[in-house]
């Protein structure tokens, strides 16, 4: 089936909801999602959004553009990141009116609390700045602006898997999808495409992320020869539940909670004297994992303990209950009593699509841009998060830009015309799932999948060596092969997901090994990408972002200098 | 580890035209989830089964199946809760497409039907719209919901008459209802004072059962039956 | 499978079928009245009261009154705002209660005396 749109927007998380909203106002919008809409992993936020709204203590958006950009370990474009910072308020107080249930301070204001790396004064003590609602505050958002959406009358096309984005002569003519309930193909053609299709931590095997964030869209950008930007830099949060690796908010430290070893320390006193377990997460990542390398880890195990017992019960059950069930129901553990077994857990990719500050994607290092295409959200990379990303502030990341890409496609739809899917390009989609459908062989996706991730989470996550990773760079390549041997069972059309995770295994391998070789050419330690065979940051060198390029199967690095406006380069301490 | 029985009702429309019942074994730990389960299934004995996952921790409501005769969440339920042998079926009252996967749309079109937004047409403040904690507390439970379906699915009156609103989408109506910043209450109220709306509720309590989030439903529904009566009761006069 | 039975619906299913079967018993009742004007017939109507099926079906009559009422007040106290986690603790108490009247109210019934 074919469909005509003036806008295209894959993904319907926060990015592409909020996107979906200012298009609509000017032209007819579509928006593709391979899940239902509000089951988009924007929903799974827990802790909060970004803003220095001041409503619980004094706060300026100038401070929060100095700990945005030390947080990225001034890897962060400040240009951008001085715009985020400049709309945040303005961001949230739209959001209310919209309907976000945020939480309250007794005056009625949005209440706010304290987030890793947020500070006042330039570093000085911890701030509240993060707006929440409970631990909640995804789907709070998630589900104001899907609701508003469809008010606006904004096309949604829930369950349909992005297989293509099709490119030609350097202009994005729109996408191929494959809708899953039925198994055809559908076309959308569009004068502008989005994509917003979150992360990809599925790459690893303990991670926060969603059996959806596969990275599917990236990977695809990438094979059409689109660069992807840092890809080395992916974050660990310190606080993934022990074993299912689910998370347990930053804002469980915001309200008090504390980071204990073995021996009973508080040890982020050690790495981070000012602002201790409210570090920024590479940070406390790394703690936690020294902590367990020394042998301090709980009962000389792999994992700490996240303490909650100090904070006031009511605190917990007004604030943070969604955490503190997730403790009961998978581990039995009452947080008010018990201190929570936890460990790093892979949670947010700061690499991505490159893109400029209104969200076109750019197609190299220079800044040219594709015509018509745009990223915006975990997705993209435009680059404000850097070498590390502050807690609350991808929300607000998406939401931001996800409107700023939005009022771009608005004033580029005038001088664009329409172009059309060559049928071409169709048939090779059909075919490309036939011969999946038709592939044999003795291996099995789950195997393979689950090798991958175990792969990249042994040799490519907080600590990182030159050896391994090379290791690592040979065992994706082997299983590659391998993944050509996967035999699908299920060859009917009718909501065939074993066809769609054998789609997005290839995606996810394909991104592993952009990620792996763009850790391997950094030789130096920044943010949450850290080489223990150059363990300092290196600005003369490499005070650059990565891009890397994949032609025939080989891929090329090329760099772009960081932007710097306002704070220069220092040591970073906290 | 304990072996568990995984007796699945399944159905492939492509193959047949009615369900059949299929039965696996699987090693599992005590620890692990009934979703871990149905992966394992899928990654190394049968890749034709067919279900929806995505956060894997009660969070985004696409797991929700019936565990033994009961709906819930099959990343929320824990194999140390479930019998050695588990019946797992696709939710009740919905038309199922394949295996535990099942046509939703008759679910969230009901939800379109209560204005489910936010609606304020007053110029808005420069800052946020205030609201005391109080009036935020209000609506708290409701605002977890994750539409997972499992309560529609599970209540009596929806499976006789599925023309009712059904729970969710009531719950939906209060949780905008009772916000204090939304202004279109009354014409929202209307849209459910029905027979297929808030009246064929028999509080018969099989939502509130299976909420995976444990939400109050028909708790819910009774203030919002209330505030109708109210309503009615002072048009009257 | 069959869907589970939890209180909320056994409790309705209860007050359904009671609440039908009282209906039935109004019609069954008004034409036991309708024959009041005829002494004869009404006298041997009474007389096959004393069988013993009648009587048991009076007590039956009887527990469908008690369920169907306390139920009854089960759902108006829960309808006007008695917290939803007490559903269960007055199905309870409604089954004792019920319980203890109607075998208060059944051995008369049946011909037992005080
Ligand atoms: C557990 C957790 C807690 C977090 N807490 C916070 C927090 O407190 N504060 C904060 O600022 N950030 C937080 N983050 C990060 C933040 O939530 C995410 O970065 C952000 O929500 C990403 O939003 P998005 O719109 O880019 O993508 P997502 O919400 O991930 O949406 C992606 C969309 O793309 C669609 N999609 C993907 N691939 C395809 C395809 N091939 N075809 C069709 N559709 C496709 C999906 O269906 C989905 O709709 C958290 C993240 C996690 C995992
Ligand atoms: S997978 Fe998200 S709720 Fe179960």
């Amino acid at each position: 089936m074919k469909h005509h749109y003036d806008t295209v927007i894959i993904g319907s998380g926060l990015a592409g909801l909020r996107a979906a909203a200012e298009a609509s106002e000017h032209g007819s919008v579509a928006v593709l999602t391979k899940l239902y809409p509000t089951r988009s992993h924007s929903t799974a936020a827990q802790g909060g959004i970004g803003a220095a709204l001041g409503n619980e203590e004094p706060d300026s958006p100038e401070w929060h553009f100095y700990d945005t950009a030390k947080g990225s370990d001034f890897l962060g474009d400040q240009d951008a990141i001085e715009v985020m910072c400049e709309d945040a308020i303005r961001t949230i107080v739209e959001l209310e009116h919209l309907g976000v249930p945020f939480s309250r301070t007794s005056e009625g204001k949005i209440a706010q609390r304290r987030f890793g790396g947020h500070t006042r004064d330039f570093g000085k003590a911890a701030v509240r700045r993060a707006c929440y609602s409970a631990d909640r505050t995804g789907h709070a958002i998630l589900f104001a602006l899907f609701e508003q959406s469809e008010l606006q009358g904004v096309n949604f096309f829930p369950e349909f898997h992005v297989l293509d984005i099709v490119i030609e002569n350097e202009r994005c003519l729109g996408v191929i999808a494959l809708e899953i309930s039925s198994g055809e193909i559908h076309t959308f053609s569009a004068k502008a495409t989005l994509i917003a299709s979150g992360g990809y931590g599925k790459v690893f095997r303990t991670t926060s992320n969603a059996y959806a964030s596969t990275g599917d869209c990236l990977s695809i950008l990438f094979n059409a020869g689109i660069p992807l930007e840092d890809m080395e830099f992916f974050q660990f949060h310190p606080t993934g539940l022990y074993g299912p690796g689910i998370l347990i908010t930053e804002g469980a430290r915001g309200e008090g909670g504390i980071l204990i070893n073995a021996k009973g320390e508080r040890f982020m006193e050690r790495y981070a004297p000012a602002i201790k377990d409210l570090a920024p997460r590479d940070m406390v990542s790394r703690a936690v994992m020294t902590e367990v390398r020394e042998g301090r880890g709980i009962n000389g195990r792999d994992y700490v303990y996240l303490d909650l017992r100090q904070v006031p019960e009511e605190v917990i059950k007004e604030r943070l209950p969604e955490i503190s069930t997730f403790c009961k129901i998978y581990l039995g553990i009452d947080p008010s009593g018990k201190p929570i077994p936890v460990l790093p857990t892979a949670h947010y990719a700061m690499g991505g699509i490159p893109t400029d500050v209104d969200g076109r994607v750019l197609k190299d290092e220079r800044g040219s841009v594709i015509h018509g295409l745009y990223a915006a959200g975990e997705a993209a990379c435009v680059s404000v998060h850097g070498a590390n990303r502050l807690g609350c502030n991808s929300l607000l990341d998406t939401v931001v830009f996800g409107r700023r890409a939005g009022m771009a496609i608005n004033s580029d739809l005038r001088n664009t015309e329409k172009g059309s899917i060559p049928q071409s390009m169709i048939d090779k989609a059909g075919d490309e799932i036939d011969s999946l459908k038709n592939r044999t062989g003795d291996e099995q996706a789950g195997t393979v999948r689950n090798e991958l991730q175990s792969a990249m989470t042994d040799k490519c996550s907080v600590f990182r060596t030159e050896q391994d990773l090379s290791d690592l760079a040979g065992k994706i390549n082997e299983l590659k092969e391998k993944s050509k041997k996967i035999e699908l069972k299920d060859k009917g059309k009718i909501f065939n997901t074993e066809l769609l995770e054998a789609i997005e295994l290839d995606h996810l391998i394909n991104l592993a090994g952009a990620i792996t070789h763009s850790a391997l050419q950094r030789r130096e330690s920044r943010g949450a990408h850290f080489r223990e065979d150059f363990s300092e940051r290196d600005d003369r060198k490499w005070l650059k972002h990565t891009f890397v390029f994949k032609t025939d199967d080989r891929l090329e690095f090329k760099y772009k200098p960081v932007t710097i406006t306002q704070f220069q380069p220092e040591e970073r301490k906290y | 580890m304990k072996t568990c029985t995984f007796n699945i009702k399944r159905f492939d429309p492509e193959k047949a035209s009615t369900p059949r019942w299929a039965k696996f074994s699987v090693e599992m730990e005590q620890t692990e989830r009934l979703l871990d389960g149905l992966i394992k299934i899928k990654d190394n004995m049968d890749g034709t089964l067919t279900f929806r996952r995505s956060c894997a921790h009660g969070i985004c409501g696409s797991c929700a199946v019936k565990i033994n005769g009961k709906n819930g969440l099959a990343c929320q339920t824990l194999i140390k809760d479930m019998p050695d042998t588990i019946t797992l079926e696709p939710l009740e009252a919905y038309p199922v497409i394949k295996d535990l996967v099942v046509d939703m749309s008759p679910f969230f079109e009901k939800n379109d039907k209560v204005m489910p937004y936010l609606v304020n047409d007053e110029t808005p403040p420069d800052r946020e719209r205030l609201q005391s904690p109080e009036d935020q507390h209000k609506i708290l439970q409701s605002i977890t919901c994750i539409m997972c379906g499992s309560c529609t699915s599970s209540c009596p009156g929806y499976w006789a008459n599925k023309d009712y609103l059904g729970p969710s989408a009531l719950l939906k109506a209060y949780r905008f209802i009772f916000d204090t910043r939304d202004n279109a209450s009354g014409e929202r109220l209307e849209k459910i004072i029905h027979n297929n709306g808030l009246w064929r509720c028999r509080s018969i309590y099989n939502c509130v059962e299976v909420c995976p989030k444990e939400i109050d439903i028909t708790g819910h529904l009774s203030k919002l039956k209330r505030l109708a009566v109210k309503k009615k009761l002072l048009e009257r006069k | 499978m069959k869907y589970k039975w939890h209180t909320g619906s056994i409790a309705w299913i209860i007050h359904r079928v009671s609440g039908i079967l009282l209906l039935l018993y109004i019609f069954l009742h008004l034409y036991v009245l309708s024959n009041l004007k005829d002494p004869q017939k009404f006298e041997s109507i009474m007389k096959a009261m004393d069988n013993p099926f009648v009587k048991i079906g009076e007590a039956g009559l009887l527990f469908l009154v008690i369920a169907h009422s306390l139920n009854g007040i089960r759902l108006t106290l829960l309808d006007i705002g008695t917290p939803t986690k007490y559903q269960k603790l007055l199905f309870r108490a409604a089954a004792i209660i019920g319980g203890i009247i109607f075998l208060i109210g059944a051995w008369p019934i049946m011909g037992g005396g005080y």
